[in-house]
């Protein structure tokens, strides 16, 4: 293991260009990743960030699944949900609430939520663009303002406006990453104006695992949410440019490291880099070099959001009996191989200078 | 050998040993030291021609969690760093590392973040251990949580509510409790709107009198040192005067800490509907001496608010600057993000700055009234050495005055109000009372034993400047700031309370949380070892009760 450190802190150490991407993770693992990427100078990105935009450029009213499942009484699924979102505990426990009392789903392609709740659903299919013609419609009703009679949106929405009357706690459920950002900004704006009278808010669901994780530490060690392009001194932000799938498509960088503390299988997408560093809990090899890290919360307690969504982050404890060695946690490894960077770094380079000024001058 | 650092020849300003006046000063293993001319081992800093002080502590500073991270997330575009000049921040969402080097600039050795909502405990301790420099303390938010309005429902013991309440503070590792627009946000729940005084949260059928009187009982019990930090109803809206007079009334005699008075301090009167009533308000404080308040002045320019007062922030939606915002209902409080743009050229906002300023002035003691803007609320805390020289010179104060509408300054009487704040009362409202307040016994103060932090500011006659840009700044007898140079970062502790309280409590609210959550309530607690400082907690004691 010591030497497949050194190897790999001397491949990133003369990398021209490096991007981390980052999956399921927990807190301490996340503020090693930003430690990581500052001092390698790195473009660091979730693996699925594309629902941040939105709400960067607008913003929403959101709940939490728990006061969902405490107070919601009418329901509107915005989008597919596939199977992951299905089987999302936020998602199970609204749909099996028992005082619901209308379930409507715009599905614009994925799993029939039927067989998800017992209450009746009404199922209106269209494509994403319709959804944001007839959430768009619905909004200017909702205000009172003229809408196009005779369209298609107009027709949809007519027929289901009624879904949206009297709600005591209505919520506006969407699969993160299923909706189109037009459509979720259509949303937002659909929850609002719905809110001057009633209170409607957004349930986002099936969140990937390590992005509450990854954003709250970045922001707080940088000011500034993923993506994050640290190849500048101190970090830059940019939504537009730094698509982790696109710069590997088009070449940009010549090393990528992927970081996850869960047993998923990785992306396909990732095997188009030039050179793979994994360190993941997968115990599948299948990259240039890999390092295997401990499952967080299993292998080591771990500060994890538990339900992505609601900034509910708590302590998890160590579940699996140390009856052998547990791999060690990706925060360990990330310091570790930190170290072993910039000792590879050659004297001038300007991690030095950056840690003397980041929180990396915290004794790990 | 022990080893001494002399601070030499500075004016020393130190209200609680009453000296203003120019001396020496010893430092030995962390603390302040009586003098001793045999040492050995001396290191001298000659501060002739200095103002020395405590370091200074801020009370309510939204730093850290989980609305900051909102306010982060929702404006990239405010990033900032150590060169830009402050006129050119929105303000909020500082990092941790530019936070604590902001504040230690300004000769800051103890910040308090005001509103950690107990599921957030966690996440924001993580964020708190990592702002370098500074001690960090924070305040934990109980009010609004279906437990506690449960408790009050079925009329539990006062025993059961102080329980809960010191658990919290335990789990949550806090310094104190605070309760926010009580009742309110839980009714914005129910799609109220408005909540008063005497309103009743549907469900619970209790009112926000009485989630008050309970959380003061309980801290009181509890022998918490900080009297409940209350952020009461009407937040910024005119006539929320009477709010704050009835607000004060309620405490009936007992300690309460009312946040960003300032906020509260509007009449209904004049050509625009608004009118300044800082001066009932301060006749208000002046007549309940236990009442303390801290201002949150407004100062002038962009800024993002962040609030668990979800029914105010709600409200002030359509009011954002840029036009985005971020709200969340969660559990107990929820919490969320509005942008918005002081402008000097608008009156409202004129108003609310020469109403924080008539507080301040028009309020006697310097023991009642705190020195903050509810970072980021009504502007960035690196404001602070602006505020110090328009308390401390009329024609600064003036000087901006002449400047707004006159509308704005009709309806106030600030103009006409002559006092200047003098260096014994700065070093009152921002170190002694503040240390006092939170129950610091150690800080706050240059009297032998206390923590040697330290502040030293090159006397000069632009006051802001002076208080802008530290000489010097010693945190635990080490120096941070040496001849005006920041020091790589150290780190210092986070202040918590151990409050004594059955621990069969938890057991108490379990079915509650697995309820709620599907979890066990120690599923939130925070760990003494947090993310990388071996010991990042000192416990701060109770009161004997």
């Amino acid at each position: 293991m010591a030497a497949d450190y050194g190897a790999i802190a001397t491949r990133v150490a003369n990398s021209r260009s490096i991007l981390i991407v980052v999956d399921a993770i927990d807190l301490a693992g996340a503020a090693a990743v930003v430690d990581l990427a500052r001092a390698t100078s790195a473009v660091l990105v979730h693996a699925q960030p594309d629902d941040l935009a939105a709400i960067q450029n607008q913003g929403y009213f959101t709940t939490s699944p728990s006061e969902a499942a405490l107070r919601g009484d009418k329901i509107i699924v915005l989008g597919g949900i596939s199977d992951t979102g299905a089987s999302d505990e936020a998602f199970r426990r609204l749909m099996a609430k028992p005082d619901v009392t209308s379930v409507l789903h715009f599905d614009t392609g994925g799993m029939d939520i039927k067989s998800c709740t017992s209450h009746a659903v009404h199922r209106v299919e269209l494509s994403s663009p319709e959804l944001i013609d007839v959430l768009g419609t619905l909004t200017a009703l909702t205000a009172d303002k003229l809408a196009t009679p005779g369209t298609p949106a107009s027709s949809t929405a007519t027929e289901v406006s009624d879904f949206f009357q009297n709600a005591a706690y209505g919520i506006m459920v969407h699969e993160t990453g299923q909706l189109d950002r037009h459509a979720l900004l259509s949303a937002m704006a659909l929850a609002d104006e719905l809110s001057k009278t009633m209170r409607w808010s957004l349930l986002p669901i099936g969140r990937t695992a390590g992005q509450s994780e990854l954003t709250r530490m970045a922001q707080a060690t940088t000011g500034l949410p993923p993506p994050l392009d640290f190849r500048i001194c101190r970090g830059q932000h940019d939504h537009a440019s730094l698509n982790a799938k696109q710069r590997i498509i088009d070449g940009d960088d010549d090393l990528l490291i992927w970081i996850s503390s869960s047993t998923d299988p990785r992306p396909d997408w990732l095997h188009g880099a030039a050179t793979l560093i994994a360190i993941d809990a997968n115990d599948t090899c299948k990259a240039d070099h890999h390092i295997r890290a401990g499952i967080a919360g299993v292998d080591h307690p771990a500060i994890i959001d538990p339900t992505e969504i609601s900034g509910f982050i708590a302590l998890t404890p160590d579940l699996r009996e140390a009856t052998a060695p547990k791999p060690p946690s990706v925060a360990n490894i990330l310091i570790t191989l930190t170290h072993e960077i910039r000792a590879a770094l050659p004297p001038g380079h300007p991690a030095y200078a950056i840690q003397s000024t980041s929180t990396s001058a915290v004794a790990p | 050998m022990t080893h001494y650092t002399l601070i030499s020849g500075g004016r020393i300003i130190d209200p609680d040993s009453g000296r203003d006046e120019v001396g020496d000063l010893w430092l030995a293993d962390g603390r302040i030291v009586e003098p001793n001319p045999e040492a050995k081992s001396v290191e001298r800093v000659d501060a002739s021609g200095t103002i020395v002080m405590a370091g200074a502590i801020d009370i309510h500073t939204h730093v850290v969690g989980a609305n900051i991270a909102a306010a982060r997330l929702l404006l990239p575009e405010c990033f900032a760093d150590l060169e830009t000049p402050p006129d050119t921040w929105m303000g909020a969402p500082f990092d941790v590392f530019t936070t604590g080097a902001l504040y230690a600039k300004m000769g800051y050795t103890l910040v308090v973040e005001p509103a950690v909502a107990p599921t957030d405990a966690v996440a924001t301790h993580a964020e708190l251990e990592l702002i370098p420099y500074v001690d960090r303390a924070c305040l934990c938010v109980i009010g609004n949580d279906d437990v506690f309005l449960g408790m009050l429902r079925d009329k539990a013991s006062n025993a059961t509510i102080s329980d809960y309440v010191g658990w919290m503070l335990n789990q949550s590792r806090a310094i104190g409790a605070k309760t926010i627009n009580p009742g309110g946000v839980a009714a914005l729940k129910e799609n109220i709107r408005t909540f008063e005084l005497d309103d009743v949260v549907p469900e619970y059928g209790v009112s926000s009198r009485a989630i008050s009187a309970a959380m003061r009982a309980a801290l009181s019990s509890l022998g918490v040192p900080h009297p409940l930090h209350l952020h009461t109803h009407n937040l910024g809206l005119p006539g929320s005067l009477d709010t704050a007079l009835a607000t004060i009334d309620s405490a009936e005699g007992e300690p309460m800490h009312l946040a960003h008075l300032q906020f509260y301090g509007y009449g209904t009167e004049g050509s625009f509907g608004m009118s300044s009533g800082a001066a009932q308000l301060a006749e208000k404080l002046s007549a309940n001496k236990n009442i303390t308040a801290d201002v949150g002045q407004v100062m002038f320019g962009p800024t993002v608010t962040v609030s668990s007062d979800t029914l105010t922030q709600f409200n002030g939606r359509r009011y954002a600057t840029p036009k985005k915002w971020q709200l969340r209902d969660g559990d107990g409080n929820g919490g969320g993000a509005v942008p918005y743009h002081y402008k000097s050229k608008n009156k409202i906002a004129a108003l609310q700055w020469a109403i924080g300023m008539e507080l301040f002035l028009l309020v006697d003691d310097p023991t009642q009234i705190y020195f903050t803007t509810d970072h980021p609320n009504g502007g960035p805390f690196t404001s602070y050495p602006d505020m110090i020289a328009q308390l401390m010179h009329a024609d600064v104060r003036n000087a901006v005055i002449e400047k707004l509408p006159a509308e704005a300054m009709e309806v106030s009487t600030l103009a006409g109000i002559k006092r200047e704040y003098t260096l014994l009362e700065i070093a009152t409202m921002t170190r002694s009372a503040p240390a006092k307040l939170l129950g610091i016994a150690d800080r706050g103060h240059l009297k032998p034993g206390a923590v040697a932090d330290v502040a030293i500011y090159k006397q000069q006659s632009d006051t802001a400047a002076m208080f802008r840009n530290a000489a010097w700044l010693f945190k635990n007898g080490q120096p941070i700031i040496k001849n005006g140079a920041l020091q790589p970062a150290s780190y210092g502790k986070t202040l918590a309370l151990k409050p004594d309280h059955d621990t069969a409590i938890s057991a108490h609210v379990r079915d509650a949380y697995d309820r709620r959550w599907g979890v066990p309530p120690d599923t939130f607690a925070v760990p003494d070892r947090l993310l990388r400082t071996a010991s990042p907690f000192e416990t701060v004691p109770c009161r004997s009760t």
